[in-house]
């Protein structure tokens, strides 16, 4: 266990388990109310912060609190963000914050997120096309528009950044390679996005009624080296988190507090596993085997993907030691489910395959998926020969963005039937593959980059489109897609990584990765509720849901130092929260039926 | 692309590897002590190499991110387009470095002309002015992740750096 973990279980353990109960209001130096302001609570000794937003009115109410010190912020695009400490006790406590209109259009500009700015930048490329393709080449592994990458750089400068970007995955073509330091450094000039952002300045809109009753609890895990790719809930209650980049799992419990840490083993993998001689991770990074995904297993075991490594691992928590099954054939574990039987299926990105383990029995099976054209079987063919060769020869990953692509499968599902489907994320279509006979079927998407996609319980398939900003949903039995925008203004600049469907309510939950937002869908009734974020440059990749109805994600932009604060988080979204009875009277509410 | 014209390609590449042309390390030149940490890289082949420090919080700073949190500054990005001919230089600097474990590394991002493969370098690291040296082979396309570490002691109560 780390120092800080044992600290943070000492703080929990000694901390006086009456709570306290903070609640207020927000309003404009005017008296009126600021609708929508996120106000976060931070408790320091817990590296912990929980945010509710201000109702109609602008009263707001905390959940009950641990006594202490908080350090509290309030933060409405247009104002300029509040800060102040409270002291809390067992009692109750309540808070007038007034906010100062911000006035400066450049500090407006910088308020907003980053989808915004993405706005400026794809509206200076050249056509849709090369939209698409900066979406799904730039943007699947931090913000694209972020305080840290709307950054005007020379072309030289430039160059050598698609390079590096190239090695570790963004391989864009020559067309775009050649467009983007042009439209990059006209929408970041401030003659550009000072009078688009800030003269012409739209805040995001507040959350509606459906969304005002949530509360959002962050917690600091990981840090600044970290990428926390993946989350799962176990039964237990608590929280699994993988590190990518340093090669751990973490372990939340969010009653307590507590976080551990567990070294995943590497054995004999060097850095950068097996693409070490590729070297496809950042500076920052200690990456041999490099976790990705995780779930639960039926018997509380957690499996994990170790991409770079190209194993399979095995978590017991009761005896806290793992199991490494190394992956023999294909490369690139990434995205991980159970099905009914408890075989893990997982895609091989990389190889353009899938592939299956049983726990039980011990038996494990890969399916070679179809490539669409000659030269994109032959591309996915040479890749181990391209690693094994790379150690003497040079070749250049910028040119492969020209040529044939990988076909990637990405997000992986198994339907009420037990068919196996997945995603092809550079292909623009899903499959199906039937666990039985390994018979498979394409189906091409009427949008592109089709990531991660989940079952609801009547067998429709949910897919968010990557780099085309839509959520999509597939019924198998007709072969129908429906699609509808997200709700993200400017429309095209949301980068939806992943989505989940909650079961118990039919709900569909997705990231919105350039908005520092969560986006509800209720298929039912066609509507979307946006839940923004408190911390700007949240990043997430996978969504679950813990026993409660609470919806868990985690922040995993990299780098890490680009998060407000530079510290991973894992996050709870408690969507009907409310504030305790009176909570909101105390604070000088008139009460609402 | 064909099987044997890949084949061909592989020749053809390790032909040129192994006659390129590896240019001789420039002696490094005198520089005044300097309070805090320094990390300088010096070449002298025509090609770009770029300087990576990772500090103890696990920021890096190279050429796309020259300022990190802790306070180091990556005083200077060498690039091909500068269009210099003889030594190269690339530094980092911390005048109040966070204490705690720094690790360096090199990479060989693309050659500026010609066809060299590997490009000797020399890497200093000046704690307040205590000075090491080390010397390598940067090879094209790869990067170091882990040339050297070295570790800045926490100051001692009532030390000021």
């Amino acid at each position: 266990m780390t120092t800080r973990a044992l600290l943070l279980v000492c703080l929990v353990a000694t901390a006086a388990r009456a709570d306290g109960l903070l609640s207020g209001r927000v309003t404009d130096q005017n008296g009126k109310p600021v609708v929508g302001a996120l106000v976060t609570a931070r408790h320091l000794a817990l590296a912990r912060e929980t945010t509710v937003y201000a109702d109609p009115e602008g009263y707001w109410a905390m959940p009950p609190l641990e006594e202490g010190t908080y350090h509290m912020r309030v933060r409405r695009p247009g104002f300029r963000d509040r800060m102040e400490a409270v002291e809390l006790g067992t009692g109750r406590a309540s808070r007038t914050l007034v906010l100062e209109r911000e006035t400066d259009p450049r500090e407006l500009a910088w308020q907003l997120p980053a989808n915004r700015w993405l706005g400026l930048a794809v509206a200076h490329l050249p056509d849709d096309a090369a939209r698409e393709e900066f979406l799904r080449q730039c943007a699947f592994c931090h913000q694209q528009g972020s305080w840290a990458t709307r950054v005007q750089r020379d072309p030289e400068q430039w160059r050598k950044l698609f390079a590096l970007m190239a090695r570790m995955g963004g391989i864009l073509s020559t067309r775009v390679r050649t467009a983007l330091p042009g439209a990059l450094n006209a929408a970041y000039d401030e003659s550009s996005y000072v009078p688009a952002l800030g003269e012409h300045f739209t805040p995001p809109p507040p959350p509606d009624a459906a969304a005002s009753s949530a509360v959002i609890t962050e917690w600091e895990v990981g840090g600044v080296g970290s990428m926390q790719h993946d989350i799962t809930v176990h039964p237990d209650g608590r929280v699994y988190s993988a590190d990518t980049t340093q090669d751990k799992l973490y372990r939340l419990d969010p009653r307590t507090g507590e976080r551990r840490t567990f070294d995943i083993p590497r054995g004999d993998s060097p850095l950068g596993g097996v693409f070490t001689t590729r070297q496809p991770i950042p500076a920052n990074a200690d990456a041999h085997v490099a976790p990705h995904s995780l779930q639960v297993a039926p018997d509380g075991s957690i499996w994990i993907t170790l991409c770079l490594g190209n194993k399979i691992a095995r978590f017991d928590p009761a005896t806290e030691r793992f199991d490494i099954f190394p992956q023999e054939d294909g490369l690139y574990p990434h995205t991980l489910r159970f099905d009914a039987r408890g075989r893990a299926w997982y895609t091989l990105a990389v190889s353009n395959q899938v592939a299956m383990i049983d726990p039980k029995t011990g038996e494990r099976r890969t399916y070679r998926l179809p490539a669409r054209t000659w030269g994109e079987t032959f591309a996915v063919r040479a890749v181990p020969w391209v690693l094994w060769a790379a150690r003497w020869v040079d070749f250049d990953p910028e040119r492969a963005g020209d040529q044939p692509q990988l076909p990637i499968p990405y997000g992986i599902d198994v339907a009420p039937d037990g068919g196996i489907w997945f995603s092809q994320l550079n292909e623009r279509r899903i499959g199906r593959l039937d666990p039985e006979t390994g018979a498979i079927r394409l189906v091409d998407t009427p949008f592109a980059a089709p990531r991660r996609l989940r079952f609801d319980a009547r067998g429709n398939l949910w897919i968010p489109g990557f780099s085309s900003s839509v959520l999509a949903r597939y019924d198998p039995r007709t072969g129908e897609f429906r699609t509808w925008d997200l709700p993200i203004e400017p429309h095209g600049t949301e980068t939806p990584y992943a989505l989940n469907v909650d079961r118990r309510t039919g709900a569909v939950w997705i990231c919105g990765n350039q908005s520092d937002t969560l986006m509800r869908f209720a298929p039912a009734a066609e509507r979307f509720t946006v839940y923004p974020l408190p911390t700007r440059v949240t990043y997430t990749r996978e969504i679950e849901f813990g026993a409660d109805g609470a919806v868990w994600t985690s922040n995993s932009n990299l780098p890490a130092w680009q998060i407000e604060g530079a510290a991973p988080k894992v996050i709870r979204l408690e969507p009907e929260r409310r504030a305790p009875a009176g909570m909101r009277a105390e604070a000088g509410a008139e009460p609402r039926g | 692309m064909g099987h044997g014209e890949a084949l061909t390609r592989l020749l053809v590449c390790l032909v040129l590897a192994a006659c390129a042309r590896q240019a001789p390390l420039p002696p490094p030149p005198p520089e005044p002590s300097r309070a805090g940490v320094t990390v300088t890289l010096r070449w002298s082949a025509p090609v770009d190499l770029d300087l990576y420090v990772t500090d103890p919080a696990l920021e890096s700073v190279y050429f796309a991110n020259p300022r990190s949190a802790s306070g180091g500054v990556l005083e200077r990005d060498a690039r091909c387009a500068d269009g210099e001919v003889g030594p190269r230089t690339e530094r980092a600097r911390w005048t109040d470095p966070p204490p705690g474990r720094y690790r360096v590394g090199v990479d060989f991002l693309e050659t500026c002309s010609g066809r060299t493969v590997e490009a000797p370098y020399s890497l200093t690291v000046e704690i307040d002015g205590r000075r090491q040296e080390t010397r390598g082979r940067a090879r094209r396309a790869e990067r170091e992740p882990l040339v050297l570490e070295f570790t800045v002691a926490a100051p001692a109560a009532g030390e000021v750096r």
